[in-house]
């Protein structure tokens, strides 16, 4: 898989499971109320209700427990270091590190079963109210698409330019090195989102941004019982 | 071309993210060459652009791009312990631009770095539980040579592109 599928794609896993047909706002909304509810936990027996919730879900996600665990690696090494620190009080590394241990599950969840495109629309839609800011929800949208195709961009020219330095095979000392290739990468970069810009303008794209916030499609019956159910597990996280 | 650019935009929230692809591990926060081009997204796009640039970079994590420090992605990564650096980047971006607007670049830049501590430390405190002492040493102070050094390189790369001509100082 080339690197700008592979980009595009980031953590999706494709399925057509009950979890990959909710709405990504359905999936915001709960992914922040579970952050509520688990950052507010004050005992670890609290943390085992997202927990088991969690369990529920799963099945109706297709994934393999290799996949959630994928999710939960980067950030062991920042649970192993919060539980080092209250090493002291038992208790409070399992809540303060399961913290930690949970949400990432969730957010592996969520995540993986929504396509990146879903969920910028999904964002987009939601920074709606933010218009008479002068933030545009279609001009974010855009600008995200043009992200998207910018990335493998960026690898493959700072590729080209350390095989250019190392062809002409320059003999000069390792500070002076990295400073040329730094400032001739941003000039590039720079040069190109130029080039694109001239092109949006030209194209007029501006008035037809490819993840339009206005396209988004009613909640089913399904989003609405997931985002109320979503919602319950927050709650009784809290209140118990 | 404008520092609002889409493209300018996208270019410096995907170099964001690539600075974020080198990522070792240094406590409860990585190292990464993220705030680097944070700071210089203020000071080329101004602070309006380079805030936007910074929130369109937080917007990919969400979407779930491997786009934060060591391929993360996400909404728990911004709403986890290490999110107070990445609303940081934002607020750092915008500071470094009204300074770099008024001349002072490399004040706005170690202002920058600054106010990504000033949001990421009271957040880690919070999430891991420590104290303050125990906070700044674990979220600040092991990074501060480094940040030192990516101040200089940033002006150095600052001063390069308008060297350049590509892009005008922004006021």
């Amino acid at each position: 898989m080339d690197i700008a599928r592979r980009f595009i794609l980031g953590r999706y896993l494709p399925g057509t499971s009950l979890m990959h047909r909710i709405d990504g706002r359905v999936k915001i909304i709960t992914m922040v109320f579970i952050s509520v509810a688990v950052f507010m936990a004050t005992l670890p027996q609290h943390l085992l209700i997202s927990f088991v919730g969690l369990l529920i879900i799963i099945p109706f996600s297709g994934m393999k427990p290799i996949s959630l665990l994928k999710g939960i690696v980067p950030i062991v090494w920042i649970a192993a270091f919060t539980a080092a620190v209250h090493l002291r009080n038992p208790e409070m590394a399992v809540l303060m590190s399961g913290r930690i241990i949970i949400l990432f599950l969730w957010a592996t969840v969520l995540t993986s079963t929504t396509e990146v495109t879903g969920l910028s629309s999904a964002v987009a839609w939601f920074i709606r109210p933010l218009r008479f800011t002068g933030i545009s929800p279609e001009k974010t949208a855009l600008t995200f698409s043009i992200a998207l195709r910018f990335f493998p961009f960026v690898l493959e020219e700072a590729e080209s330019i350390i095989k250019a330095q190392k062809i002409r095979a320059e003999k000069f000392p390792l500070k002076k090195k990295v400073e040329s290739f730094s400032i001739a990468f941003i000039i590039r970069l720079l040069k190109k989102a130029q080039a694109i810009d001239d092109s949006i303008r030209v194209r007029r794209l501006l008035e037809d941004g490819h993840f339009s916030a206005g396209r988004m499609k009613k909640f089913s019956r399904y989003d609405y019982v997931a985002l109320a159910a979503g919602l319950l597990l927050a709650a009784v996280t809290v209140i118990l | 071309m404008s520092g609002k650019s889409p493209a300018l935009i996208a270019l410096f929230a995907v170099l964001t993210a690539a600075g974020g692809l080198i990522s070792i591990p240094a406590g409860p926060a990585p190292l990464t060459l993220q705030n680097l081009f944070t700071i210089l997204s203020g000071a080329l796009l101004g602070p309006v652009g380079g805030a936007l640039s910074q929130a369109a970079y937080i917007v990919m994590g969400i979407a779930g791009l491997p786009v934060f420090s060591g391929g993360g992605s996400g909404m728990a990564h911004l709403l986890g312990p290490t999110g107070g650096y990445l609303i940081g980047f934002i607020a750092a971006a915008y500071i470094s631009g009204i300074f770099s607007g008024r001349g002072k670049v490399l004040i706005g830049f170690a202002a920058g770095v600054l106010t990504i501590y000033a949001v990421g430390i009271p957040w880690l405190k919070l999430w891991l539980g420590l104290g303050w002492t125990e906070a700044i040493i674990a979220g600040a102070a092991i990074f501060i040579p480094g940040d030192i050094i990516k101040i200089i390189a940033s002006l150095g790369i600052y001063r390069g592109v308008l060297a350049s001509g590509v892009m005008h100082k922004w006021r």
